[in-house]
Order: C-alpha cells, then sequence, then structure tokens
C-alpha cells in the first residue's frame, strides 16, 4: 500500500470538486475519507457538527465489512452501499483502490440523482489524486 | 516540509511530548487503578453517543389506492429515485403518456402544461442528469400527485391556487435552463414589452395563467394604450409580413447558426435535435402564414421604424402615476414602485457584481422571504437563498449604503444607492419622452420641475 | 500509512492493539479513555455487540499536541480478538504505524498467544509490512491473576515463545487496574510517533 503525501493543493481542488458537485446540489456533507478511515476532506453545512472521526472509522470498517460480505456470496464488491434514514440518508462510494467518499443528505435529495454526481465526481477525484 | 533540527532534537521533543501526555496518569511501576476501568471493564457500557443508531425504514407514503396509470407511474418514479438510468427514465415516461391518455384534453390549460414540464425534467434527466436538480424526482411525484388531484377535483378553480400554481412552479424550476415564468412570458408577450405600434400577433393559446391580465400588463409597466384598436385586415397583413421578417431573420442568424455549433459539438446531438425540430416547426409555420397572406405577402416588410414609433409615443403622459425617484451614479433616476423587492441598508454590504440573496438573511437561521416584497415573493425560499442578483454600475462607494434590488418576472437587478428612494406622484402635466431603445435599462426620461428624470424598469426576458 | 495532512499541518498514527480473544485490548482502551483529560482525548468509539467481544472495532482518538509545528494526533484501535473474525482484524491493520500485541498469560491460551503472533505477522505481510521492521510492544497482561489460583504462564514462558526472535520491549500489566497500561502506551505512541516522523518528515522530503 502506498503511502500519501498530500498536498494542500490536491486536497483544495478536491474540496472544491466536492462543494461545486454535491454540496450545491443540496448535499448536507460529503466526507472524502481513506481505506484505513482517515479524513481526508469534510465539507457541508453540518461538516463540523458530525462525529466526523468516528464516522470515518466507522465507514472504512463498514466498506470493508460489506465488500467481504460481497465476497461471501460470490460477488466482487457491491456498488451502492446506502443507509436510509427518516430524515437523513447516506450513501458510500468507492474511489478507487483507496479512497471513500460519505455523503449524507436529507429526505428532499434524491439517491438516483446523489448517484449521478458521486458517479462523475468519482472521476474528478481521481485525477485530482493521480495528478 | 519540517523546519530544520531533524534527528535527535525532534526525537527528543516527541518523547517529552508523549511523556507529558501519559505522566500524570501513571507513575512507572506504580500501580494506579484506573477511576472506572476497574474490575469490571469489559461490561462498561460504551458512550452510547458513539453507537449509530438504526432508524426504521420510513413509512409507507401512499395508502390510498391509486388508479392503475398512477400506481405504475409512481411505481417507476421510486425506481427512478433509486437510479437515474435509461431503462428507468422510458419507464416513467410511458407511465406519463399513459396518464396523459386518460386526461381530458380541455380541462385545463394548466394540467397540460404539467405533463409538459414533466416530461422535459425527464428529458433533461436522461441526457444531462447532473444538470437536473437534485429533488427533481420528488418534484415529479408532486407532479404526479396534483394530476391525481385534477383527476379526481370537481372544481378545478379550487386547486389551481393550492395546488396547480405550486406545483407548476415547483415543475419549472426543475426544467434546467427555463426561464422561471415561462408562461406568464407568453401571455404577456402581445402586451409587447416593446412600444411599437403594431398591433399584437394572434394571440398565441392561451395558457393557464389568463385570470388576471389587466394586473399583469399593470405591473408590467409599461405604457398600455387604454385601448388596442381592433386590428384592420389591412394592419393585420402588414404585421403578420412585419412577423414574417423577423421569423426568417430568427432562423436564419440565431437557429442556424446554433445548429452548426451543435452539430460540430459531440454530446449535443440531443440538443441539436431540439433545434433541428424546432427550425422544422417555425419553417412550417412560416409557409403556413405565406399561404394564408396569398397576394398581400410582401417578403423583407420591415418593422416600422423606431422613430415613427417615438413620434406615435411621444404625446403620451407618464404611464406609472407612482415613482421612487432616487440618485444612483450621480443621475436622478426612477423606479417603479411595484418593482421593487427590497431596499434598505442590507445586513452586508458587498462588492460584488452579483449581489447574493442570502447575504440579505438575518442571522444564520433567517429567511430572506421576510426582507423582500413583490413578485420576488413567488419564488420559494430554497431559489431565493441560490439566487445572486447582477448589481449595475460599478461597485459601491464608501457612501451608496441603500441596496435596492427590482424585480420583474424572472429579472432581477440591484442598484447600489447613496440614499433610500422618495416615492412622488407624477403629475399628469410632466412631459414623458420614451427611450428608443427597446432593450436599454431606461424606459424613457421624464421632465419633472425642470429636472430630467430616467426612470428605470426592468422587464423579464 | 500515516496520513499526513498538510493542509492543517496534521500527522496522524494509528496504533493497533492486537493479542488473542479476551486478552484484554479494549480493557486498555478504557482504561486510557477513563483515565486521561478531555482535551487529549477524543471520544471513544465501541460497537457494542452482544457479549463483551469486540465485534468490529474500537477506536480511541488522542491528540498528543504540536510538535515543530505539527500536530500529532494518535488512534488506537483494537481488533476483534476471536479467530473467527479474520477479516474484520485484518481491515482494522490497514495503514497501521505501531502494533501493541497483548499477550493473555492463562495456561489454556498459551497456543491462542502464538496462533494470534503468527496470523498478525500474516496480516502484515499481505499489506507488504514486516512485523520485525514495525513499531512493536508486547504486553504481559493480566498480571493480577498471578496470585490467584488460576494457572498463569510465568514472563519467561511468555517471553521464550513470543519475544524470542523479535527482542522488542514488553511490559507488564493489568488492564483491569490500570497497571502497565500508560507505560505500554507510552513506549508504543514514541516509537510509532518518530517512524512516522523519521518516514515522512525527515526523510521523504518530496
Amino acid at each position: 500500500m502506498q503511502d500519501f503525501i498530500l498536498t494542500a493543493e490536491i486536497l483544495d481542488k478536491a474540496r472544491t470538486a466536492i462543494e461545486s458537485s454535491l454540496i450545491q446540489a443540496g448535499v448536507r456533507t460529503a466526507l472524502l475519507i481513506d481505506g484505513a478511515g482517515n479524513i481526508l476532506s469534510n465539507c457541508g453545512q453540518d461538516s463540523q457538527e458530525i462525529d466526523a472521526i468516528s464516522l470515518a472509522a466507522l465507514a472504512a470498517a463498514n466498506l470493508g465489512a460489506t465488500s467481504q460480505i460481497a465476497k461471501l456470496i460470490g460477488e466482487e464488491d457491491f456498488s451502492l452501499l446506502f443507509h436510509k434514514g427518516k430524515n437523513g440518508n447516506i450513501h458510500f462510494g468507492r474511489i478507487g483502490e483507496e479512497l471513500i467518499l460519505i455523503t449524507i443528505f436529507g429526505e428532499e435529495v434524491s439517491l438516483g440523482l446523489v448517484r449521478c454526481r458521486v458517479a462523475e465526481l468519482t472521476n474528478t477525484i481521481l485525477q485530482i489524486f493521480e495528478g | 516540509m519540517i523546519d530544520k533540527k531533524p534527528g535527535k532534537d525532534f526525537h527528543s521533543e516527541i518523547d517529552e511530548a508523549i511523556d507529558n501526555l501519559f505522566i500524570p496518569f501513571a507513575q512507572p511501576g506504580e500501580k494506579k487503578p484506573a477511576p472506572t476501568a476497574a474490575g469490571t471493564a469489559p461490561e462498561d457500557p460504551a458512550p452510547a453517543g458513539a453507537v449509530p443508531q438504526c432508524e426504521a425504514s420510513a413509512a409507507p407514503e401512499t395508502a390510498v389506492a391509486l388508479p392503475q396509470e398512477y400506481a405504475a407511474f409512481e411505481e417507476a418514479l421510486l425506481s427512478l429515485e433509486w437510479e437515474i438510468s435509461a431503462a428507468n427514465i422510458a419507464t416513467c415516461r410511458s407511465g406519463l403518456a399513459e396518464i396523459q391518455k386518460t386526461f381530458d384534453a380541455t380541462k385545463s390549460g394548466a394540467v397540460g402544461e404539467i405533463f409538459t414540464l414533466m416530461e422535459k425534467i425527464l428529458e433533461a434527466m436522461s441526457v444531462a442528469p447532473q444538470s437536473v436538480p437534485t429533488s427533481a424526482p420528488k418534484t415529479l411525484k408532486e407532479g404526479l400527485h396534483t394530476l391525481l388531484a385534477v383527476a379526481r377535483a370537481e372544481d378545478l378553480s379550487l386547486l389551481e391556487d393550492t395546488l396547480i400554481d405550486p406545483t407548476l412552479s415547483e415543475l419549472r424550476s426543475a426544467v434546467p435552463n427555463i426561464p422561471k415564468d415561462y408562461t406568464k412570458l407568453v401571455a404577456a408577450a402581445p402586451a409587447g414589452s416593446e412600444a411599437k405600434e403594431e398591433p399584437p400577433p394572434p394571440p398565441a393559446p392561451e395558457k393557464s395563467r389568463t385570470r388576471e391580465p389587466r394586473a399583469e400588463a399593470a405591473d408590467l409597466g409599461l405604457e398600455l394604450p387604454a385601448a388596442i384598436p381592433a386590428p384592420a385586415p389591412a394592419g393585420l397583413a402588414e404585421a403578420v409580413n412585419v412577423h414574417l421578417t423577423v421569423l426568417e431573420k430568427c432562423i436564419e442568424k440565431r437557429i442556424i447558426p446554433l445548429e452548426n455549433l451543435f452539430a460540430k459539438s459531440p454530446g449535443y446531438e440531443k440538443l441539436l435535435a431540439i433545434h433541428v425540430e424546432l427550425r422544422e416547426r417555425l419553417e412550417k409555420e412560416r409557409q403556413s402564414l405565406i399561404a394564408a397572406l396569398a397576394g398581400d405577402y410582401r417578403p423583407g416588410t420591415q418593422p416600422p421604424s423606431e422613430e415613427a414609433a417615438v413620434a406615435e409615443t411621444e404625446s403620451r403622459p407618464c404611464p406609472w402615476p407612482l415613482l421612487a425617484t432616487a440618485s444612483w451614479g450621480g443621475r436622478s433616476v426612477a423606479f417603479v414602485p411595484e418593482q421593487i423587492a427590497y431596499e434598505a441598508k442590507p445586513p452586508k454590504k458587498t462588492d460584488a457584481p452579483f449581489y447574493a440573496l442570502t447575504n440579505l438573511k438575518k442571522g444564520f437561521f433567517g429567511k430572506i422571504s421576510p426582507a423582500i416584497k413583490g413578485e420576488l415573493l413567488r419564488q420559494d425560499e430554497s431559489t431565493l437563498k441560490a439566487l445572486r442578483v447582477p448589481v449595475v454600475g460599478p461597485a459601491p462607494g464608501p457612501e451608496e449604503n441603500t441596496l435596492l434590488i427590482a424585480c420583474k418576472g424572472n429579472c432581477c437587478l440591484a442598484f447600489w444607492l447613496p440614499e433610500p428612494s422618495r416615492q412622488i406622484e407624477v403629475p399628469a402635466t410632466a412631459s414623458w419622452t420614451p427611450a428608443r431603445e427597446p432593450d436599454s435599462l431606461f424606459a424613457g426620461q421624464l421632465e419633472l420641475g425642470g429636472k430630467s428624470i430616467a426612470v428605470i424598469t426592468i422587464r423579464s426576458v | 500509512m500515516a496520513l499526513i495532512d498538510l493542509s492543517k499541518r496534521e500527522v496522524h498514527c494509528k496504533i493497533v492493539y492486537y493479542g488473542p480473544g479476551r486478552c484484554g485490548k479494549t480493557t486498555n482502551l478504557l482504561t486510557v479513555h477513563s483515565s486521561m483529560a478531555d482535551n487529549t482525548r477524543g471520544k471513544m468509539l465501541t460497537i457494542e455487540t452482544k457479549g463483551d467481544r469486540t465485534l468490529f472495532f474500537d477506536l480511541l482518538p488522542l491528540n498528543l499536541g504540536t510538535i515543530q509545528g505539527f500536530n500529532i494526533r494518535i488512534q488506537l484501535y483494537t481488533v476483534p480478538g476471536q479467530v473467527m473474525y479474520a477479516a474484520t482484524r485484518k481491515l482494522v491493520l490497514k495503514g497501521v504505524d505501531g502494533l501493541v500485541f497483548v499477550a493473555d498469560p492463562l495456561q489454556v491460551r498459551r497456543e491462542r498467544n502464538i496462533e494470534s503472533l503468527e496470523d498478525l505477522r500474516k496480516n502484515l505481510l499481505d499489506y507488504g509490512l514486516k512485523l520485525e521492521e514495525m513499531p512493536l510492544v508486547i504486553q504481559f497482561n493480566k498480571r493480577d491473576l498471578v496470585d490467584t489460583p488460576i494457572p498463569t504462564l510465568t514472563v519467561e514462558e511468555l517471553e521464550a515463545d513470543l519475544n524470542s526472535t523479535l527482542k522488542v520491549k514488553t511490559f507488564e500489566a493489568s488492564a483491569v487496574t490500570g497497571m502497565g497500561v500508560f507505560e505500554t502506551l507510552r513506549e508504543i505512541s514514541k516509537l510509532t510517533v518518530r517512524y512516522v516522523a523519521n518516514k515522512h518528515l525527515l526523510h521523504d522530503r518530496k
């Protein structure tokens, strides 16, 4: 596994991409983390209120666990990981091998369109990180 | 990346920091029972807040049984909500078409528009899902419920204000790149924002908003002659000829260049198709008009010159009995009071070329709507939050602390003024000269007490 | 993999407590959590499952403060000890910077200790890491049981079983009483922060 050396520039670019794609579309919070649960970027209106460290660690573990579940039923990985609540929903997306994008949004935002945007953003962020 | 002095210093600094962090709690070799972990540590409850709560799934949304077409469409919408895929969009579109078949087309023009807008949203989703607001599936669902209510309603007029209008405006704002008050513009167009003398062309098929034509004309704030003379057949032929010239120009100068541009740009196939279809329809229209004119067709009829128009209108009185006068950029100007959506010292002054309406909020949780008035109030809070109004003129100077936002239809402009405006009554004797360029910011000049006041009006685009 | 957040000048170090099931890894973290001041420790995250075993992991973030302009944060993790949770255990090791191997002194767990250490070695290799090259300390836990009739292993036996080739620092501890917990943590923190600093801040000047 490669060590990340993050520059402020990469992080800025990633943050801008997330803000313009997800936050402006009404997503409450978007967290970019790595597979070990470290937070790379934390955007959105609720970003200061949630316990991001715990969320990131659990999300990383959650994705790891789900991909194990996938393997148990003969899948490589699941393409959609989403939890629905009464007022809030959370969507997890993999970005390449190492990164995870967590998106938290309310009832008024459609999952389908969040998925579209996340898919598009995934490519953008990959390009940013791969230079 | 890090300051100099690597090696020993850095290491001892690390050690020291770690010792400081942990030493107060345990001395080396000393048995020091931890206050709470003693004994039964494994049973210690973990901090409750750290455990994520599992939410029960949302309650079922519709309890009442729906007619079959509606149920099918609702199901298609649920799939769409989950995943925007070509198949899901296609199911939705056919589901919508099925519902439309069950409708009596004469019931209300607004209903037809609901279908059109819903179809447009679905179309936009299939072409460029990123351009569609994330709330669009929800808006579509509201459209569906409105349609159902309309289908079940005895008296549509009861629904119009409470249900149909709000639904229409939500649907409109969910369609990307469509002016918000689309139908209103169509309805207002015959009144003519450009003070030309030709009689209006045969009115476009009336859409939903025919309830208050007078009010609309009035808040359009433009010179509306007391009575439009009934078009004489000769005048009609003339007008249609002019219309044909404009139409030809429009096709040649606007649509065809765009078509060529889209044809060259990969990814714009859909827009190209839309433009081709538009052009073909307009050309057909042109042909049928020419056919209808028969011998009266005179290609290249120019619109009456602007001077003539001015001469015609010069003697008119000022169209507004009340005006709000102010000084702006060193000159005397006046605004139409009905168009003023906001005028005060705003909570936040910026020198940006756009003024974001969120700056008008009082406090973090405040709303924008209490601060504004007039037509702008028709927009919902979320739209208002996103609105950025272009500021006319240079960045505000130190004395220019009053912000005036004037709105009409889908067009808003912001002005920084040194002082709040003053309302005046315009005497009937005041001399009024309409502006020559219909596209300018100014509607005309008012001569009042030896002073020349330029009247600023906003025209919806 | 340590994360170095240059925009905030933060260094995150991940220390994992590893060991066989019920050896007291979570208890170590709970003791640390309950003994530290609020301003230096974060919120302890445990995932409650039935019984007292860790199913996923526990996490305790600590803030070491600023050293040479870098704010250093340490995150303590535990792994689920039970053999059957191999997948999660391996997952928690992802990106590890330092390790505490917690050994259980019960006679009956002797084999479990050895198996667990082997399991650790193997899992690290899968991430391309060598146990010998990682910051590591071994904690002989539950020393309070020595004075009870329960048959326990001696320190010599444990050394022979687990540390004969590694030759790392060992600590006698009793996680339930707090003895040795901070000594262990202090040593592994020093080793780990140095390791991360050497790797990224001092030599790896990209």
